[in-house]
């Protein structure tokens, strides 16, 4: 591996010390950030491609995509450089072979405190039901979240299908023995999950749903997680096949920057600001639902934050560059 | 740069309330004036996953010898449904099967009355033929996810939108169908003192069948291709297994849906298809 590793080393050297006409920071083609389709993952793409472009002077390009697609890219083509908001255990098994290959690398944690998954109701249902607290306690509530393909049995929406949290999900849903009253329901993506939200929102009526954190969805409609049991090491809830499903909370959620070996080589002043770029949940839940509030767009978005937070960015950067940036805004 | 002539933020504001408004204050009413489809389409699904594999097999082999009278047809169409099976997408391909005769049966009941009507009026057919062109080239997701907002996630918006989808070849090839019916005939119906619904229903109708039957053909192979957008929504199904396949960067799970989903188009396109040829020499055998 260590020998494959370097060979990598050599040829991006040698890749990279031909072309005459390289980017002022140091790739030779440029840096290409994958634009994730949901709020955070866009939110983060631009503040990158700001900085970098303002105070590093990259020649930086967004790419839209998603995780598994960018993930297969990254690893196959080397392209794009930068996935800004890798949730690792969704990918899991893949993330392994790709670290492994030396082909990408994990920088920085974009979320201070990391991602939290977990099961939520709307404030207004803990409200009226105080004594719903637990994902456990959901086996009495079954009538309140009726479903309304099946009458019978109460519903829990899952998360969407392909990502890890799907079989997490199921396998809790079996630990915590919730079969016998309801219906896992896959809602087949996450905007109609988000969808399937906003409208019991808007009708102020039940629902009980997988959601993760940080979120403008979260910002924008208060929502109350159910209280869960800590994490248990080494269950086999992430394993379609598990036999005996543990009553565990959700892994603490591994939220990191995905970046390709090339641009640390090529561009070591860019990647050390990747490594350090990391923001607390909190501001990041504000700056998503101020951008949800005012319709903006994702670089809109950036560019607010950037204004509002100084002192959390400049952390990141020399403050040569962070003059750069601040003028360029 | 393109001149600010109009703010479209706030036009766009003022769309996203209006669809907040009917959310709050139609969703319920909508859900409930669409439960008669969802009951039809979990009667369906039901009555498939209830009844063993080897009679589902037995009635589809049925259905393309009656078609034929001919065995090729059966014993391959038999072959691909055990395929099917024995791939592990037994149920996942009669849930599949289910949307798709449902938003047929649904797209028959509101196409062939359209058809008809823009057949014989002018104004209906110069109303109905860019909202046609609107349902085909419409990106479907621009009005799935309004769709979830009004109605929840799951089958019937996933109906709704194939209904959508697929309903412009039935009224297109009813429209053209009943409008080619040789004059002549149509005529001579009249001159014998038929009123317009005998003219209709004893001659231009049937007539016009292989045509309608080519659009039904069509409108069930644009019902399965939508079985992977309308899993995006949650109908489950084949299109579910795909998803699941992209999410995971699994090649093989994603691939064998998808030949899954392509053998039951071929299924249904050769069943429907000799139907209509069939219908089509019956025809020509009346006028011999």
């Amino acid at each position: 591996m260590k020998q494959s590793f370097k060979l990598a080393a050599a040829m991006t050297a040698f890749v990279s010390a031909g072309p005459a006409l390289a980017a002022d920071c140091g790739t030779s083609d440029g840096i290409s950030i994958v634009e994730l389709n949901w709020p955070s993952g866009a939110f983060l793409a631009q503040m990158h491609k700001i900085i970098l472009s303002e105070g590093y002077g990259c020649d930086v390009s967004l790419v839209p995509g998603d995780t598994a697609s960018s993930t297969a890219s990254m690893s196959a083509r080397g392209e794009p450089n930068i996935n800004p908001e890798l949730w690792v255990d969704n990918v899991r098994d893949f993330w392994d072979k790709v670290t492994e290959s030396g082909t990408v690398y994990e920088a920085g944690k974009p979320f201070a405190q990391g991602g939290r998954e977990g099961f939520y109701i709307p404030t207004y249902v803990a409200e009226a039901n105080p004594e719903l607290k637990s994902f456990e306690d959901l086996a009495e509530y079954a009538e309140l979240f009726s479903d309304p393909s099946d009458p019978s049995k109460g519903v829990i929406y899952n998360c969407q299908p392909g990502w890890s949290c799907e079989v997490l999900v199921g396998n809790m849903y079996r630990a915590f023995g919730l079969e016998e009253e309801f219906n896992l329901f896959s809602p087949g993506s996450s905007a109609a999950l988000e969808a399937t939200i906003e409208r019991s929102y808007r009708r102020e009526q039940p629902i009980v749903t997988y959601y993760w954190e940080p979120t403008p969805l979260l910002g924008k409609f208060p929502m109350v997680s159910l209280e869960m049991p800590d994490y248990v090491e080494g269950n086999c809830n992430n394993d379609e096949n598990c036999e005996n499903p543990a009553k565990s909370g959700f892994p603490p959620g591994n939220v990191i920057t995905a970046v390709t070996s090339d641009v640390k080589e090529e561009a070591p002043e860019a990647a050390a600001y990747l490594d350090a770029a990391s923001i607390d949940n909190s501001i990041i839940n504000e700056v998503l639902a101020w951008g949800e509030e005012n319709n903006a767009t994702a670089e809109e978005t950036a560019i607010h934050f950037l204004q509002e937070n100084p002192d959390v960015w400049k952390a990141w950067v020399p403050d040569e560059t962070a003059e750069k940036i601040q003028s360029g805004l | 740069m393109f001149p600010d002539v109009l703010d479209e933020r706030s036009v766009r504001m003022y769309v996203d309330n209006a669809a907040d408004w009917m959310v709050i204050h139609w969703g319920a009413s909508l859900e409930a004036a669409f439960q008669p489809l969802l009951h039809l389409l979990i009667a369906i699904e039901g009555f498939l996953l209830w009844m063993p594999w080897y009679v589902i097999i037995f009635l589809i082999a049925g259905l393309a010898f009656l078609a034929t009278r001919n065995w090729k047809l059966p014993i391959g169409v038999s072959i691909l449904m055990f395929m099917i099976g024995a791939a592990g997408y037994w149920e996942e391909s009669n849930q599949t099967i289910a949307l798709m005769l449902a938003s047929t049966i649904t797209a028959l009941v509101v196409g062939v009355p359209v058809g008809v009507a823009m057949a014989l009026s002018r104004p209906v057919r110069s109303i109905m033929r860019p909202l046609l062109d609107v349902m085909q080239t419409l990106p479907p997701f621009v009005y799935l996810i309004p769709g979830v907002m009004l109605l929840g996630p799951g089958k019937v918006p996933a109906l709704l939108a194939t209904v959508i989808y697929a309903v412009p070849p039935v009224i297109r090839l009813t429209d053209v169908g009943i409008r080619n019916v040789d004059s002549d005939v149509v005529e001579a119906v009249s001159a014998y003192g038929a009123s317009g619904w005998q003219k209709l229903w004893h001659a231009q109708l049937p007539l016009a069948l292989p045509t309608i039957m080519a659009g039904i053909n069509q409108t069930m192979m644009m019902a399965l291709s939508m079985v992977v957008i309308a899993s995006m929504i949650g109908a489950g199904g084949l299109g579910y297994q795909v998803l699941q396949g992209i999410g995971r960067l699994e090649v093989s799970r994603g691939l064998f849906a998808g030949l899954a989903i392509v053998a039951l188009a071929i299924i249904f396109d050769r069943i429907a298809q000799s139907y209509g040829r069939r219908l089509q020499s019956q025809l020509h055998m009346d006028e011999g």
